[in-house]
């Protein structure tokens, strides 16, 4: 059974290499060759648990006995990567196919249990970038004891071991240390990662660069240095994009009104109407609804600088109660009132609390047991997709009053850097099809989320042993589950696959590369993170061809609206039951869309060929025939 | 080759084509089908695009015709909808059998009309709820026009008697080749031959081909004596005569006998009703009845299909529930959707039966590919679940059966010839509604599933499974009209009769008698005698070109799927087969297939305990002790190893999802653009670019002999069939096509 995706698509090279897990694998390409591991492990517990329960073949025996067992289960290493710990006879307590005993080893980086009983062998590889929490369970046996993990990626682990032993403390310690090197005062392992890759990820994001290619500056609006040493706001990128007209003085009197300085600034044109997405955190109204006449004046202009349109829309994400009552805190809206031509709109986005208590129902209903009988109902009361219904539709909302309506919107929620960030992302995706692109979405992310300030560092928690941290919340989760829901919608118009959505949240966690540490780029830059880590970018672009999707159409300039309908989203079994080895990962499909796509050119190429031969030959035979060399037309014609 | 009886149009000399029909369709608007009458018309029609929110409205002018209620517009306009390509029914039509109820209404009132009841009141509006969940919303500027045309629908669309139905005149007028519009679309004839079971030859191909030993095709039932439901040829063990066949009938439930299906590795899958309670006197007869019932195995698995499976009542209340749900009229995109939805998808129950039946089917493919036993499916009536199941297992395990040929002989197999009862559980005759229930639906939805987590292990696509299930919903093909292979050899006959009369009026119901049917003639062939029906007019759904052009069925081939010759002549590691174990009964052994597990219970054959029956009561009361006395043996739900089969445990719930493409495909939202059609797009192409290698090469050809230089242009590539929604999606498909140039 194993062998027939095998066949159907054969291993790359690189997979092959790592396969036989001696070699220290080339990392180019190991995320996938991990994903390809996983998969491969799992068929291979579903294969062992029937056909050979709990017996070891006599060859593993005799490796057993001899010392050699160690060296088998031994953990692959990343350069720069060194081995903490070892413990031999450690049990992995598999929810699915039950206790199964190997060597387990902890490196700076990851966790690495392997298990030889098993043909072929069973491996677990888990960066502890996932580690949310390590407990020790004390023995139900005397001298045994247990080690829970509990994982960021939807999952849990259990080790047990016999305590006796001396060696197995270090375990514990270790896993502790390097998985919460934060706390611990130690530096992430991203920084000690060297490899070289061919794409240097890191000039991936260019801010000059992209506004020039939305058009920018332009006569309304500028790029400004005002923010070049995070004075004015150190949450914002160093490069922001402002209306002309306004002077830097009025933008400080503008910051001093917006929470945490973040004042509207551009983030997206249209290139047609010039109706503009601008996003900003809450102004200060407070309790006794002040005003700031810069700050009205401000978004005058936004509005101005669109001449379609004598409107300004004003996207709130936040629930209308929850606006209401930031103003006891100082926060608040822009009243109507006030801000003249405005149109005030709630998107009635929940908080960061909400979606991080939704993603924790969630786990519990898919790990490690589903109940197979209440599957359904039991996703509707996490309510996870609903609160993915809402912001899709929110986003929809705001795409449409561009697009259609070719009015500018300004975009906030409270600081501006968690909604906010998802609902213009999100927007500039189905608006602008260079979003859809793998390059584009990079770029994307590296502008909505990273230069504006997400704050990855505290959101995730890496290195971080506070797991009951507060400000922890998976709204980056959340987005990218949108992005895949859209990819469901529209097939073919997204240049990158699963996989790549996939390996983008699986290094959210790992800690591996510096992209997605630290709070915003101030601190980035301070951290050297350019200097001394590796983008993720950089691993992913040197291997475009496993992330890119087969059917990807260049919708260019084509508007996408998915439908933000419960009945239209699904779950993302893929991301989140993964683990559960009944999930079995589909036959891969995409190596024989690559085949077809090279027999279709390679044919395509054959008939030109022959055209031109046809007709060199129609030609020099007799002239008067012309007629016959009838125009090539390619199968192709124009959006 | 293998054929039989396919419907075909013998198309002898062309007759010149009288133009007056081509004038006729232009006036009427429709290309009507031969035999196809007008019956009424309303002007001035609205049709409504959006229900509710009337987002969008067409007029044009409302047909109802003897086979379909059509709606043409006025101006020309590109159907927004999924087009089905059909050949027979536009974009905007459906057929009078789709019709599920009609209802009238005015902007305070509604009601729904059938054909009995008459309208109080001048109705505005119309609404056609449709079997396939679509629904049709139509306005009308003149009130008198819908009071008129709204009875008729509804009146048409129930017809009185099964003769009254459309399929017989359009099969009389297609035998005489009348209308020169439909003379050359039968021309291309059955893409993919199939088996039709209609003949004992296509029994004897199937035990060759599956590696059966032992069987041999009993003609005991060619009068339908033994079972009135079963097919007339019946695959039983070589041993046991006719005569022992004709007297085991009575043990069983509508004499449906243990019977061979299909064969795997060792072991044999069979078929049979429960066990006629009443008399087991004849004791000689019993050693027969058990060769018969283990075939040439000395084990014996039965498997209840009453445990754990959905019955069929439940089926169509899950399905009525699921109906309810994804139509059109409930469906508010953009708006407050259904916060519940999940949860009230659950409590349809739907994807439940969906589960068990997978879960079920793979239970018995790891019996049947592990062991070298009988697997005999056992169904009160088995005429429901036991062809669901039965098929299942099948494709699950045989690579021809996810081949379209395959596939089809399969349906035929299992659901035609094994007696489903298509009449009944279709209920389009609106006889009972006590009957209806969607069991071919589920076991679509089923296979539906198994492509959506393997494609690249079957030949089809969704766009084909789609078009047989549409395909139910149109009365015009044989394979789906009946209930059992007897109703339609007399349907069949009598057509034929009219056919060479040519008179029309018809007698009101089946005829019933059990005469011997006159119009069949002895053939020998192959050396097998065999029966062939002179006359079949009745069209074969497998013919599908009937329904859709050749472009259109390129698009039911799967992109994916590479035949790999050997895998499909493989039918599970040919274990050692120990048919044919000579005269003496080896001990044998009984085992039930109850929750995953198998016990060994001898008592479940009922002639067993007749003398230990209080015995039995009082054990089955202790049941768990029973387990524990009799050491269950776990049946190992292994993956086969077999390469060719599915992988099989079973698919968990998160696995199990909604056929979006088929239950949510009406509602004109912003539409998807399912991968299954952009591979076949793919695929497409890559056909076209090879046909026209060849013609390019064959241009070079003549060119070197300076012969002829008149090369011919090919047209357009393959033009995408599917328009989907939103314009976006339609010039996606375009620019899809378009990416030749990677």
């Amino acid at each position: 059974m194993d062998s027939l995706p095998a066949k159907k698509a054969p291993r790359l090279p690189a997979a092959a290499a790592s396969a036989n897990g001696d070699s220290p694998e080339s990392p180019a390409g190991s995320h996938v060759e991990w994903c390809k591991q996983l998969i491969a492990a799992t068929i291979s517990t579903q294969l062992s648990t029937a056909a050979v329960p709990d017996t070891i073949s006599k060859d593993y025996r005799v490796l057993r006995d001899g010392n050699k067992l160690a060296q088998m289960e031994e953990a692959p290493l990343f350069p720069g990567e060194a081995i903490k710990a070892i413990a031999k006879d450690v049990t992995y307590i598999c929810p699915f196919i039950g206790a199964i005993s190997g060597t387990l080893t902890v490196t700076e980086y990851k966790l690495y249990f392997k298990s030889v009983e098993r043909d072929p062998p069973f491996t677990l590889d888990v960066p502890l970038g996932v580690v949310n929490r390590i407990e020790k369970i004390a023995g139900i046996q005397e001298n045994s004891c247990g080690l829970e993990i509990v994982c960021k990626d939807m999952r849990n682990l259990r080790f047990a071991y016999k305590q006796e032993e001396h060696g197995k403390l270090e375990i514990f310690e270790n896993l502790t240390q390097f998985a919460f090197p934060v706390s611990k005062n130690l530096p992430l392992f991203a920084v000690k990662y060297k490899e070289n890759y061919p794409v240097q990820g890191w000039k991936v994001y260019d801010p000059v660069a992209e506004y020039k290619r939305q058009g920018l500056p332009n006569e309304s609006w500028t790029i400004s240095k005002i923010n070049s040493n995070y004075e004015l706001c150190d949450t914002y990128p160093s490069v922001v994009v402002v209306p002309t007209s306004v002077k830097d003085d009025d933008l400080c009197k503008v910051a001093a009104f917006r929470t945490r300085g973040r004042i509207p600034v551009l983030s997206w044109i249209h290139p047609e109407s010039q109706a503009t997405i601008t996003r900003c955190s809450q102004p200060m109204v407070g309790p006794n609804d002040k005003r700031c006449k810069e700050d009205e004046k401000y978004l005058q202009t936004i509005m101005d600088a669109n001449a379609q349109s004598h409107k300004l829309i004003i996207f709130d994400a936040r629930q209308s109660s929850v606006a209401d009552a930031n103003k006891a805190k100082g926060g608040g809206y822009e009243s109507e009132t006030a801000y003249s031509n405005a149109e005030l709109v709630f998107l009635e986005i929940h908080n960061i609390h909400v979606m991080r208590e939704s993603l924790r129902k969630l786990k519990d209903m898919v790990y490690p047991v589903i109940d197979e009988a209440k599957w359904l109902s039991n996703i509707d009361s996490t309510h996870w997709l609903e609160y993915i219904r809402i912001l899709l539709a929110g986003a929809v909302r705001i795409a449409d009053k561009i697009e259609s309506a070719k009015t500018s919107v300004v975009v906030h929620c409270s600081d501006g850097w968690d909604r906010t960030s998802q609902l213009t992302a999100l927007t500039m995706l189905i608006l602008d099809s260079y979003y859809r692109t793998i390059k584009g979405f990079e770029v994307l992310i590296e502008k909505e989320w990273l230069s504006f300030g997400h704050r990855f560092a505290v959101r995730i928690g890496h290195g971080d042993e506070n797991h009951a941290d507060a400000d922890r919340s998976p709204i980056f989760l959340q987005f990218i589950d949108c992005v895949w829901q859209m990819t469901k919608q529209f097939p073919a118009a997204f240049e990158f696959n699963e996989l790549f959505l996939l390996t983008i949240l699986d290094h959210l966690y790992s800690c591996l590369f510096g992209t997605f540490l630290y709070n915003c780029e101030q601190q980035r830059v301070k951290e050297e993170v350019q200097t001394k880590t590796v983008s993720l970018w950089s691993y992913i672009n040197s291997q475009l061809e496993e992330f890119t999707n087969p059917f990807y159409v260049n919708y260019e300039n084509h508007v996408l609206y998915p439908v933000a309908s419960l009945r239209h989203l699904e779950l993302w079994v893929n991301y989140y039951v993964r683990w559960n080895p009944r999930m079995r990962p589909q036959v891969p499909i995409h190596q024989n869309c690559k085949e077809l796509l090279t027999i279709r050119a390679e044919l395509q190429k054959k008939v030109e060929e022959l055209q031109r031969e046809v007709s060199n030959m129609a030609v020099s035979s007799s002239s008067e025939r012309a007629s016959p060399t009838h125009s090539v037309s390619p199968v192709q014609t124009t959006v | 080759m293998l054929q039989s009886g396919s419907f075909r149009l013998h198309s002898c000399g062309p007759e010149p084509a009288p133009s007056s029909f081509e004038m006729m369709d232009r006036v009427v608007g429709v290309k009507l089908l031969p035999g196809e009458k007008v019956k009424g018309e309303a002007v001035n029609v609205k049709k409504c695009l959006w229900y509710k929110q009337l987002r969008k409205s067409i007029t044009g002018k409302l047909l109802c015709t003897n086979f379909r209620v059509a709606f043409v517009p006025v101006e020309t306009w590109i159907p927004q909808g999924p087009g089905n390509g059909s050949r027979i029914l536009g974009a905007d039509d459906v057929a009078l059998s789709c019709i599920d109820r009609v209802v009238a209404g005015t902007s305070s009132r509604t009601k729904v009309v059938s054909a009995s009841s008459s309208l109080k009141f001048q109705p505005q509006e119309l609404l056609i709820h449709c079997c396939d969940f679509r629904l049709l919303h139509f306005q009308f500027e003149q009130e008198a026009r819908a009071s008129e045309i709204i009875p008729l629908i509804a009146q048409s669309c129930q017809p009185v008697s099964p003769r009254d139905l459309f399929v017989f005149q359009y099969s009389v007028e297609m035998s005489n080749n009348l209308d020169p519009r439909w003379m050359n679309t039968h021309s291309d004839g059955e893409l993919y031959p199939t088996q039709m079971f209609e003949t004992h030859l296509d029994w004897e191909i199937e035990l060759s081909r599956t590696g059966a030993v032992g069987w041999r095709v009993s003609l005991a039932n060619e009068r339908f004596e033994v079972s009135p439901s079963l097919s007339k040829f019946l695959v039983v063990p070589r041993k046991v005569l006719d005569l022992d066949v004709k007297r085991a009938c009575a043990y069983f439930n509508e004499g449906r006998i243990p019977r061979w299906h299909w064969h795997h590795g060792g072991s044999d899958l069979l078929r049979m009703s429960n066990f006629q309670s009443n008399a087991y006197t004849q004791r000689d007869g019993l050693s027969k009845l058990e060769q018969l019932l283990f075939g040439g195995q000395s084990k014996l698995v039965i498997v209840d299909l009453a445990d754990e499976l959905p019955t069929p009542a439940e089926i169509q209340l899950a399905y009525n529930r699921l109906k309810h749900l994804c139509c059109y009229e409930n469906a508010s995109p953009f708006r407050d959707a259904d916060e519940k939805w999940l949860s009230t998808l659950e409590g349809t129950r739907w994807l439940e039966c969906v589960r068990l039946c997978l879960k079920k089917a793979s239970e018995v493919s790891s019996l049947l590919s592990n062991q070298c036993l009988t697997v005999t499916l056992q169904e009160t009536d088995d005429r429901d679940l036991a062809c669901l199941v039965s098929s299942l297992v099948q494709v699950i395990l045989d690579p021809y059966c996810r081949t379209m040929q395959g596939f089809q002989s399969l349906i035929q197999k299992e659901w035609v010839e094994a007696g489903h009862r298509f009449s009944d559980r279709f209920n389009r005759l609106r006889r009972t509604d006590k009957e209806e229930s969607a069991v071919f639906l589920l076991f679509l939805d089923c296979v539906w599933e198994l492509l959506e987590h393997y494609p690249v292990l079957f030949e089809f696509t969704e766009t084909y499974l789609l078009a047989i299930r549409d395909s139910t919903h149109i009365l015009l093909f044989r394979n789906f009209l009946f209930n059992c292979p007897r109703e339609r050899a007399y349907a069949q006959q009598s057509l034929a009769t009219d056919v060479r009369v040519r008179v029309t009026p018809y007698t009101n119901s089946w005829p019933r008698s059990r005469s011997t049917p006159r119009d069949e003639q002895v053939v020998l062939k192959g050396g097998f005698f065999t029966r062939e029906e002179r006359n079949c007019p009745l069209p074969s759904v497998w013919d599908w070109s009937l329904q859709f052009p050749l472009e259109h069925q390129v698009l039911f081939r799967s992109a994916l799927y590479s035949s790999d010759a050997q895998l499909l002549a493989q039918n599970g590691t040919s274990a050692h087969s120990n048919t044919d174990k000579g005269e003496f009964p080896l001990p044998r052994t009984v085992y039930h297939l109850t929750r995953g597990v198998l016990l060994v219970q001898p008592q479940l054959l009922p002639w067993k305990n007749v003398s230990v029956s209080k015995k039995l009561s009082r054990l089955s009361q202790s049941l768990e002790s029973l387990l524990e006395l009799e050491q269950p043996q776990r049946i190992p739900l292994s993956p086969s190893l077999d390469p060719a089969s599915l992988p099989l445990p079973p698919i968990p719930a998160p696995g199990i999802r909604l056929w979006k493409g088929c239950y949510l495909r009406w509602p004109l939202e912003v539409g998807f653009e399912a991968a299954y059609n952009l591979l076949t797009a793919l695929t497409s192409q890559v056909h076209w670019l090879e046909r026209r290698l060849r013609q390019e090469a064959d241009r070079q050809n003549t060119a070197t002999n300076g012969l002829d230089h008149q090369g011919n242009h090919l047209t357009q590539p393959p033009s995408p069939v599917c328009s989907n929604g939103s314009d976006t999606m339609e010039t996606s498909f375009t620019t899809m096509l378009s990416s030749a140039t990677l």
